[in-house]
């Protein structure tokens, strides 16, 4: 049996957690630079606003029904995402986190009744929203797909939502075959001018015809809708490269203010280098004027460039200067840059094996050097302590209007009682 | 080559004490919360002290809570409460910072 659990709109419950004012009321979170609306609670959905609507197109709605709009704060997500995640762990031996607020649970061999599968959902759901604030959903199924199907339909049921064999073909017979996972509508519409419309019919679909009409992906779809598991967990591995990139919240027009962002962009990237304990090879950069809705073509120009290090390393002011190097050959003045991306390339573990032309005393003060920093931010917040060049020129930073405390994660962000 | 005694201390090392797996028996349902008030004097919970609040906890009517009350968090015993509210959870510790007079 598989277990799907998703959080209900994760990012506006998390919130709500620490603001018992919010508690019932209409809430809605945004996407980075305040761009788009990307979770909202009921309340808020009833007032006529969306996931998608752009912020400022709905902003004089959320104004004058006071809808509480926050910009997205990912590290308190991630860490109430995290304990989540602890939590499930204590009840599967096997669990993956499918993104941010979704994971499946894998319990194999488990021969429990229809009824042991409501307890356990039930109990999950309980303990979850008890003990972190989260209200959640279960859905139960042999397969992937018919636990994300099963958990859609659990709202209507008390939050849990568990397969019986005998009531999988009624289910699926009032089910679009658009939101089973895999499909979509481009593939839904291919499956309703074959005749198919509902999910009952894809189940019911030759397996050859399946594999022609969807691809070898939608073969699978129509297994798992059978109960034949063939949608493995999939396994993160350790990143092979890693990006830190983000559009600015203005435009950027001097070298100056962009040598500013890509400073604290390689700095993050590095950091995450580190934390996978991992050493790099390359850098790459990329500045581009990105404007999807420019009017004028002529305004748009993008470049980018790789740098070879000269050694593996993962050592923040080598990498960060190497990038910094690389900036001039590609600006161009007179564009408006709105992003830069920072890429690190050929990645390995981190290993002590020196160089014949470092110095090994040189080369251990660094990796000391790096351990200290890393300490810091984790104490005090990233961003604590950074290279001084990172905050010559301020004004590009992301548009976060509406950033709530880091409730759980930062000393002087803890809710306090008055 | 290794040379020399080897410490007589050998095989009696133990971890260093950790305060937080003193403290926090459930971590992954602790939170922390930071006092901002003299109205919890007679608790013996001051201006200042960080409490630890433990969310998995089972309670009893004499544990002392973190409930929401009015759209704010408060604290009291769940003896003292005489309403229906969303208990956050039991208060395990307090942390108060001795200061210097």
């Amino acid at each position: 049996m598989i277990l799907h659990c998703d959080s209900n709109s994760f990012y506006a419950s998390c919130e709500q957690i620490f603001r018992p004012d919010l508690r019932g009321k209409p809430v809605a979170v945004l996407s980075n630079n305040d761009g788009i609306i990307i979770a909202l609670t009921k309340e808020a959905k009833a007032l006529g606003i969306k996931r998608g609507d752009p912020f400022f197109k709905v902003r004089h709605i959320c104004e004058s029904n006071n809808i509480t709009v926050f910009s997205s704060n990912y590290t308190l997500y991630a860490d109430i995402s995290r304990r989540i995640t602890s939590i499930y762990m204590e009840y599967a031996p096997d669990i993956e986190e499918y993104s941010i607020d979704e994971s499946f649970l894998f319990f194999n061999r488990c021969n429990f009744s229809v009824q042991d599968w409501y307890e356990i959902g039930h109990d999950l759901k309980q303990r979850i929203y008890k003990e972190i604030g989260m209200p959640i959903c279960v859905g139960a199924a042999p397969t992937k797909t018919l636990a994300k199907l099963y958990n859609k339909k659990a709202k209507e049921h008390d939050g849990v939502f568990v397969y019986e064999p005998s009531k999988v073909d009624a289910l699926l017979a009032q089910t679009d075959c658009g939101t089973i996972w895999g499909i979509g509508p481009a593939r839904a519409r291919t499956l309703l001018s074959h005749g198919i419309k509902n999910a009952l019919q894809l189940k019911d679909m030759p397996l050859f015809d399946a594999k022609k009409l969807l691809t070898i992906q939608g073969f699978a779809t129509v297994q798992e809708l059978n109960g034949i598991s063939c949608i493995d967990k999939v396994i993160r591995e350790k990143k092979d490269v890693i990006t830190s990139s983000r559009q600015f919240s203005k435009k950027v027009y001097d070298m100056k203010t962009l040598e500013c962002a890509l400073v604290q962009y390689a700095e993050l990237a590095v950091e995450r280098l580190r934390s996978q304990k991992s050493e790099c090879g390359a850098v790459s950069i990329y500045i581009s004027t990105c404007n999807y809705y420019a009017d004028n073509p002529d305004e748009q120009y993008s470049n980018g460039a790789i740098i070879d290090l000269e050694r593996m390393t993962s050592y923040t002011p080598d990498i960060v200067m190497a990038a910094k190097a690389a900036l001039p050959h590609i600006f161009r003045a007179g564009y408006g840059y709105k992003t830069i991306m920072v890429t690190l390339m050929k990645l390995l573990p981190e290993t002590f094996q020196g160089d014949l032309f470092i110095n090994p005393y040189e080369d251990l003060r660094h990796r000391n050097f790096m351990n200290t920093l890393d300490g810091i931010s984790k104490k005090y917040g990233r961003g604590t302590l950074t290279l001084a060049k990172g905050y010559e020129q301020r004004g590009w930073e992301m548009k976060r209007e509406f950033l709530s405390p880091c409730w759980t994660t930062r000393y002087g962000d803890f809710p306090k009682i008055h | 080559m290794i040379t020399g005694f080897p410490s007589p201390a050998q095989g009696y090392e133990d971890n260093r004490f950790d305060l937080n797996s003193f403290c926090i028996k459930h971590p992954a349902a602790t939170f922390f919360m930071t006092i901002d008030t003299d109205r919890y004097n007679d608790m013996s919970i001051y201006r200042g002290d960080l409490i630890i609040i433990d969310r998995a906890k089972k309670l009893n009517a004499k544990s002392l809570v973190v409930y929401e009350c009015d759209g704010e968090f408060v604290i009291g015993r769940l003896t003292g409460i005489k309403k229906e509210v969303h208990v956050t959870g039991a208060i395990i510790n307090v942390i108060h910072t001795v200061k210097e007079i």
